[in-house]
């Protein structure tokens, strides 16, 4: 565990794995066979989760609901109604029916012509893609929503 | 007693290691059709007691925690009382799991379970490295 607070000084659990095992790997060549429009951005790696590429710079696991809720809410991000409003650099989270966070990433290609936005993202152990905004595993969640940090 | 393929094995791996959170890999777990299996085929104290063991192996590889998640997670979403056991704690998500549970109102107590009796039992050794022994006793 690292230290890790939002912007106003309130700390966020989070952790780093240990150990990359060759079953992590395996499964990323798996997923870049089963997503084969989706650019592999980097290997697998431990260090970090979504969330923690999306809100930890890559440093750590940030795997708490609450935690994303608190930093959305801390660190100011203002909902986007619409993904056709989003910029490179704002960010999707991904949410279950249940209205858990499952997923995040941080949108790199949006707007006009592209009609779906282009996502950043760490599929947890497994490495980074640059993806279409629906082509990522199913259980990340059907509800996506989209944020902008206006701090 | 149940018995779990290659694949399917596999596929608690995969989920535990595509999981960023406690709820999405505890949701994912129990939509899956083997968790679904092991709560309609056996009972809580043998799941508590599969729970113990497979927490328990010193090497752990993505199918194997996958596996103890999953029993964990038939184990608090079965249909009897469930009483857990303290050794939730061996899994980083395992307390984050039982207050699920809790939430959904699925869980009472918290309590050492021993029942060995049953077990769950692969058909096939998974892909190597993805090795889990059937117990031959």
């Amino acid at each position: 565990m690292i230290r890790l607070e939002t912007s106003q000084g309130t700390g966020i659990d989070n952790h780093q794995d240990a150990e990359l095992t060759h079953q992590v790997l395996a499964l990323h060549k798996q997923l870049k066979r089963d997503h084969p429009n989706a650019d592999e951005r980097c290997d697998a790696s431990v260090n970090y989760n979504c969330h923690g590429l999306t809100f930890a710079s890559r440093r750590t696991w940030v795997f708490k609901p609450l935690d994303i809720a608190m930093i959305l809410d801390e660190d100011e991000y203002t909902e986007i109604p619409d993904m056709h409003g989003t910029l490179p650099g704002d960010i999707v989270v991904y949410f279950s029916e249940q209205g858990d966070p499952n997923h995040s990433g941080v949108i790199v290609g949006a707007g006009p012509p592209l009609i779906v936005p282009k996502v950043c993202s760490k599929w947890a152990f497994c490495g980074e893609f640059l993806h279409s905004l629906h082509d990522c595993p199913p259980m990340y969640g059907p509800i996506k929503k989209f944020y902008r940090c206006t701090r | 007693m149940i018995r779990l393929t290659g694949s399917e094995l596999i596929e608690l791996g995969k989920l535990y290691a595509l999981a960023n959170t406690p709820p999405s890999l505890y949701h994912a777990l129990a939509k899956n059709s083997s968790v679904r299996r092991m709560r309609t085929e056996m009972g809580p104290a043998v799941l508590a007691a599969d729970f113990n063991r497979f927490s328990a192996r010193d090497k752990r590889s993505e199918v194997s925690l996958g596996l103890a998640y999953a029993t964990l997670v038939a184990l608090l979403t079965h249909p009897e009382r469930v009483e857990v056991p303290r050794t939730v704690e061996r899994l980083k998500w395992g307390r984050a799991f039982v207050e699920l549970a809790k939430s959904s109102g699925l869980v009472t107590s918290t309590r050492v379970i021993d029942a060995l009796q049953y077990r769950v039992q692969t058909t096939t050794s998974p892909a190597s490295p993805l090795i889990l022994h059937p117990r031959q006793d």
